[in-house]
């Protein structure tokens, strides 16, 4: 019986093994260079946003306003074309996704990051004041720590969007799995079996991110369990007077 | 009476249009208890973090050892101002400050929460620091408690780790703001024990507390507050007999 007649056949999801793989690995990688430089770009924005200087805050909200707002599909692909026609910068498909992915996910980062170092009670920065820490060593050893606490979880769940996201990289011909998978669906006319191992990749990948992020998570709790009962107290009513 | 420490000069601050310190004058000699004492809302607390610029006062100026620390207003004064806050963390090293609610770094240990000034602030190694730390902290009795979490200790704990935390750095005057009020009640004794002993060392202390025992006790002199200015100030046993009106019912109301 011809091949070509089964209803489901997943031999050559086999023979494109490598193929696949490699495009896994790509896409990984995307979306951990990606998520690293937005985890950079994203600290430096927001504390930029929470600077005394209104020019720095001002810069910091357009960024943010701008990265949030604009679709992953037009930043890859103005990143990628509009650059190169523009201003003849020519960045190759791989750097160019990670710089898309890293802008895209540094937008909601900052704001993320932003509301972390918030969260920290204000009792925090005023004791390490007191002691007489310069006010970047207050932020370095005594804030940024316990607002790093804070944000693993929601910086987890961008690591898993940019896991995803990386799948639209493939407009740019970045060879990554979204690539490869639609390259051989088309050359073997199996698009069902191709997309759907592409589809149970990225499911996996997603599932292990998140076991790690809530194992990460639950390491620190003992951490966050304190500070809530520390906020707790800052509301009190009495500390206002006196 | 010893040589002057500290001065309050005319200081004043306000929150927006509300004015919560208002005209402060006071002079603290080296080896003083000076208790602060009114009804809630009357600027205490905000009279203790003006000494050392947790909260910078907009009007006057404080004189710590003979130096002057001020906020200059004017735009035009933008440079000075970013010197004098600049230096403010040489001021603040030389002042301790053990909050109501503790402030105790719970991402640190114990004995961590101890250390970190003694590095950052004080400069000393590591291995010295933490020598100097465990001293500080057995002296508060937490000698067994130095690698635990905050979270771990009970409310009366963390505010030793604190006392803790700014003795360590040998500071030369301690502000106490309202350190006992968030304790449970059988913890309280012992905070104030930790207190009167620090007092009977010669340490020079502004304290805020609605311990009236602990106050008239200890205090060398008394600082009655109102309405964001200093109504009277005394010994204790001036400010007991006082014959002003609004401290008498102050008094009267809390002592009965």
């Amino acid at each position: 019986m011809d091949n070509s007649q089964l209803f489901f056949d997943f031999a050559p999801i086999w023979q494109a093994r490598t193929l696949l793989l490699e495009g896994f690995g790509i896409a990984m990688f995307s979306a951990v260079a990606g998520i690293f430089f937005a985890i950079l770009l994203g600290l430096i924005v927001a504390l930029m946003r929470l600077s005394r200087y209104r020019a720095l805050r001002a810069i910091a909200f357009t960024y943010t306003q701008l990265f949030r707002g604009v679709p992953l599909y037009v930043l890859v692909l103005w990143i990628y074309f509009g650059l190169v026609y523009a201003v003849g910068i020519d960045i190759p498909r791989i750097p160019s996704g990670i710089i898309a992915l890293a802008l895209l996910n540094s937008g909601y980062l900052s704001e993320t990051f932003r509301s972390g170092i918030l969260a920290v009670e204000k009792g925090q920065r005023e004791a390490g004041e007191a002691l007489g820490l310069r006010p970047w060593q207050v932020s370095r050893f005594i804030v940024l720590p316990q607002a790093g606490r804070i944000v693993v979880p929601p910086t987890g769940n961008q690591f898993v969007d940019a896991i995803k996201d990386s799948a639209i990289l493939s407009i740019i011909g970045v060879p990554e799995l979204m690539k490869v998978a639609q390259e051989q669906a088309n050359m073997y006319y199996r698009p069902f079996e191709f997309y759907t191992v592409a589809g149970l990749l990225y499911l996996i990948a997603v599932i292990i991110v998140s076991k790690g992020i809530s194992k990460l998570e639950q390491r620190l709790a003992r951490f966050s369990r304190a500070s809530k009962e520390a906020s707790s107290g800052e509301r009190r009513p009495s500390e206002v007077g006196g | 009476m010893s040589e002057t420490l500290l001065q309050l000069r005319n200081v004043g601050k306000r929150f927006g249009d509300h004015v919560v310190l208002k005209d402060i004058n006071l002079d603290i000699a080296k080896g003083e208890v000076v208790c602060v004492i009114g009804p809630s809302g009357s600027g205490k607390s905000t009279l203790l973090r003006c000494i050392n610029f947790i909260a910078p006062p907009e009007e006057g100026e404080v004189i710590f050892e003979g130096r002057t620390w001020k906020r200059f207003h004017s735009a035009f004064n933008f440079i000075a101002n970013r010197k004098y806050e600049a230096k403010l963390p040489t001021l603040r090293a030389e002042i301790g400050m053990v909050f109501q609610h503790f402030n105790v770094f719970p991402h640190m240990t114990a004995i961590e929460n101890v250390v970190l000034g003694l590095t950052k602030v004080r400069g000393n190694t590591r291995n010295v620091a933490r020598e100097i730390a465990e001293r500080s902290l057995r002296q508060v009795g937490l000698g067994d408690k130095l690698d635990q979490y905050p979270e771990k200790l009970s409310g009366g704990q963390k505010q030793r780790v604190a006392i803790a935390r700014a003795l360590a750095l040998n500071p030369k005057v301690m502000l106490f703001d309202e350190v006992t009020s968030a304790l449970d009640p059988e913890l309280v004794t012992g905070i104030l024990d930790e207190m009167r002993r620090l007092a009977s060392d010669g340490m020079t202390m502004v304290v805020v507390t609605h311990e009236m025992n602990f106050a008239f006790q200890v205090a060398t002199r008394i600082v009655f507050m109102d309405a964001g200015r200093i109504v009277t100030i005394g010994t204790p046993e001036e400010i007991r007999n006082t014959t002003e009106p609004r401290a008498r019912a102050f008094l009267s109301s809390i002592l009965g």
